[in-house]
């Protein structure tokens, strides 16, 4: 199940610094989000995440086939595009503490339980899915 | 490799070697590193990273969580390397 989000970088509370309102970029380039109820946490392609603007904070033990691995770690946040009525929009998730892999063809974020936690997934016999975010 | 992300691993490696002295009394928290040492430890990343931003011009620090927990991929665990 493959459906289009966005990443913004997360905000970052200085001390002593009144944090300003977060408020979504205008101007956000849709990517691929992959959502996978095996996945324990949302990731990010190293491109995609050069290409939002994500710095690496630290790093990640992520299980992989071959045993444990170490990634990037970044922090953002991630948007799902919905449209209701005709009326276009993105709901925003928690921030995503997400580890990076590499690029590949079919996707650029896997959503994982984290995010997908959010909401009601329900996948039907058909291959329809609804996730009901509020 | 870039300054910033020797400084990440290098501060990873570090951590790694003492996070189990600080589980399970600060689990969750989040640690600021900097050459190697905690600096901090904050309730949210976005305070670790605040922090490590307002303390350290040159950008060179890294956050850590306080966990010895696996991010564990599942059937796309392929993907990952």
């Amino acid at each position: 199940m493959v459906i289009d989000v966005v990443v913004q970088p997360a905000q970052v509370f200085v001390p002593g610094v009144e944090p300003t309102p977060w408020v979504p970029a205008s101007n956000v380039s849709i990517l691929r989000g992959l959502i996978d109820t095996g996945a324990g946490g949302t990731c990010i392609t190293r491109s995609a995440a050069r290409a939002m603007g994500l710095r690496p904070r630290g790093k990640a033990r992520v299980g992989g086939v071959s045993g444990i691995e170490y990634h990037n770690r970044y922090r953002f946040v991630l948007g799902a595009l919905y449209e209701d009525k005709g009326e276009r929009g993105y709901f925003w998730f928690d921030e995503v503490n997400g580890a990076d892999f590499r690029d590949n063809d079919d996707f650029d974020v896997l959503i994982g339980m984290d995010v997908i936690g959010q909401g009601d997934l329900h996948v039907f016999r058909s291959g329809r899915f609804t996730w009901e975010l509020y | 490799m870039s300054t910033l992300q020797q400084e990440i691993d290098g501060n990873f490696d570090s951590f790694q070697r003492v996070v189990q002295q600080y589980l399970p009394a600060r689990k969750g928290q989040w640690a600021l590193l900097r050459h190697g040492q905690i600096v901090s430890f904050h309730a949210t990343a976005g305070s670790a990273e605040g922090a490590g931003a307002a303390q350290f011009p040159d950008d060179l620090f890294s956050i850590q969580e306080v966990s010895d927990e696996v991010v564990d991929l599942g059937f796309f665990s392929h993907v990952v390397q």
